[in-house]
């Protein structure tokens, strides 16, 4: 069914491939301008932030298309939304003229206190109608085009009601929004939860899908952990592989947030990533240049 | 029966960022501690503690982390009840902000309201905290530092017609402890030294506009009130100059008028002035 989600996607060029700008990573980043896209920021990381933050923002602008990737949205939370957080969220994402950007599918603060973490939501009908109510009304608010991506997580609330696939898929379809796809959220979930990773993919709307983010994981203990700090696996790369052969997308991207390797490593990731992609002839021009060019 | 979604999270996060119920989550053998029993009694008893276990220790090595990273100098005065104290002050100021940094943005006050016996021991501390909080907070401040042009303040000319643009960012501090030389005490000795007799001292803080690194500048009385007197207001360099005579008295004019030049050079040179407009745009400044 095509929907204004969808039309908008048909419309949005797309950024290829890219990484999460960390401020260690930040100088290499824009040394290999030539071989990266586009850049991801955290936007609690710049909103209304000043000095070296603000520089890097500022060269970044110059160098690359920014999209952002919030942590505080909050979205799931029972809390009202923090329309002080919007406000300024809007303005950043204005300033630097994002495509589009993305959240989490969790909570993060509850009775006006924040977690600082990505907690799960619990699988149920509740969670969905509240979730999908709270994406209208930013959707509305911002008036971009808003991914919400899959998270890792450790336990699964009580009281779900129904499997991650089915709550996902029905909050993006009813809320119409887009589906950020984290591969390695789902292959590490698929070994803590012991689910298998393409079942789950395959349950998935996956013409909503819009971008992709792939990262590294650890195991500590009994669990495997979304760490951001270690190279990518093949597992991850297969699962990307798999998605890439049934959809297509605007963007795929790495994020590494701590124990930083040469950045020749990275640059080695990046270009499996566009190997990859070029395989499955992503990164088609939107309809819209086509039409213009027609 | 099915907890509504606003109960459940808030049993979850009361469970994670209570530090009794979080260590029970955390150390699989321990005993039940009576905060539990002011808990949902029907989720905790759905709960997958192990892997709730796993946000309990995340959560608490990043709020253990955070407060580590922004006050080491505190943490080494304080030594081994740090940990407790940390964890006491996030249950007076749980985080309100979305930026995780602003979280220990109270610690200072803190200090100083609940923390009395501490302070008997070591009076300097929340001075200290203050120190290292602006430290971190000097750094990430959102405000722009607008220059002006770089003028040489040498002579009759430019003292007349220019006034200093005083950095944006700048605070300036009057601690009754000589915080910088406590900070030195503890980032640089291996026993350091935990008493120090009250000393008072004036403290320019500021972000340098080139390397956005924060700056700590100690002043004496005349210098501090020059500069708060720009920073106050646009004043043209001959009113700070004439107030610098009428603050240092005992000096000859012309050795105070060599030390006023002197000190305006100066705080160009460290960014704490960012150039100087002419005396026609006071009025749109």
């Amino acid at each position: 069914m095509a929907t204004e989600f969808l039309r908008q996607k048909s419309q949005l060029n797309s950024l290829g491939i890219g990484l999460g700008l960390r401020s260690e990573l930040a100088r290499e980043t824009f040394a290999h301008s030539g071989e990266i896209d586009f850049v991801e920021i955290a936007p609690e990381n710049y909103i209304e932030i000043g000095g070296a933050a603000r520089e890097r923002l500022e060269e970044t602008l110059e160098k690359f298309p920014i999209i952002t990737h919030g942590l505080c949205l909050s979205i799931g939370s029972t809390d009202p939304l923090n329309l002080d957080y919007l406000a300024r969220l809007k303005n950043l994402l204005d300033e630097i003229n994002a495509p589009w950007w993305s959240d989490h599918l969790s909570f993060s603060s509850v009775n006006n206190v924040y977690i600082h973490d990505l907690l799960p939501l619990p699988f149920t009908r509740e969670a969905i109608k509240h979730v999908v109510e709270r994406i209208k009304r930013v959707q509305d608010y911002v008036q971009r085009p808003f991914l919400l991506e899959n998270i890792s997580f450790y336990m699964y609330m009580p009281d779900c009601e129904m499997p991650e696939t089915e709550f996902i898929s029905e909050i993006v379809e009813k809320a119409d929004c887009g589906l950020l796809l984290d591969v390695n959220n789902v292959i590490v979930n698929s070994i803590n939860l012991n689910f298998d990773a393409e079942k789950f993919v395959d349950e998935l709307p996956l013409e909503r899908v819009l971008q992709i983010h792939l990262a590294g994981h650890k195991r500590i203990g009994e669990y495997v952990i979304d760490t951001h700090g270690s190279p990518i696996i093949d597992p991850v790369y297969q699962l990307l592989d798999y998605v890439l052969q049934r959809t297509q997308v605007k963007g795929i991207m790495i994020e590494r947030d701590q124990n930083f390797p040469c950045f020749s490593e990275i640059l080695g990731e990046l270009k499996q990533l566009r190997d990859i992609a070029e395989r499955n002839k992503q990164f088609a021009p939107a309809q819209a240049s086509l039409a213009g060019v027609i | 029966m099915t907890s509504s979604l606003h109960e459940l999270e808030k049993t979850m996060s009361q469970l994670w960022l209570n530090r009794q119920t979080r260590d029970w989550l955390r150390f699989e053998h321990s005993e039940e501690p009576a905060e539990l029993a002011q808990l949902n009694p029907e989720i905790v008893s759905k709960l997958d503690r192990k892997g709730a276990a796993v946000y309990a220790r995340s959560l608490a090595y990043e709020l253990q982390d955070m407060a580590n990273c922004i006050f080491p100098y505190c943490a080494k005065a304080v030594g081994e009840d740090w940990d407790d104290i940390v964890a006491d002050y996030y249950k007076h100021h749980p985080s309100e902000h979305f930026d995780f940094n602003q979280i220990c943005v109270h610690f200072s006050s803190y200090l100083e309201q609940h923390c009395g016996e501490l302070l008997k021991k070591m009076p300097y501390l929340a001075e200290l905290a203050d120190y290292e909080w602006l430290e971190q907070a000097k750094a990430e401040e959102g405000t722009r530092i607008e220059r002006a042009p770089n003028i040489a303040i040498t002579g009759l000319e430019q003292i007349t017609e220019y006034f200093p643009v005083v950095n944006q960012t700048l605070c300036i501090r009057r601690y009754r402890y000589p915080v910088s030389e406590i900070a030195i005490n503890f980032e640089e000795r291996k026993r350091p030294k935990k008493k120090f007799a009250a000393k008072s001292c004036l403290m320019a803080i500021y972000r340098d506009a080139d390397t956005h690194h924060p700056r700590f500048m100690l002043l004496g009385e005349a210098s501090a009130a020059v500069i708060e007197a720009a920073q106050e207001k646009p004043t043209l360099y001959q009113e700070l100059l004439k107030l610098t005579l009428s603050l240092t008295p005992e000096l000859q004019p012309s050795e105070a008028v060599l030390q006023f030049l002197t000190l305006v050079d100066e705080l160009h040179k460290d960014n704490l002035f960012v150039g100087s407009h002419k005396k026609e745009v006071m009025h749109v400044i």
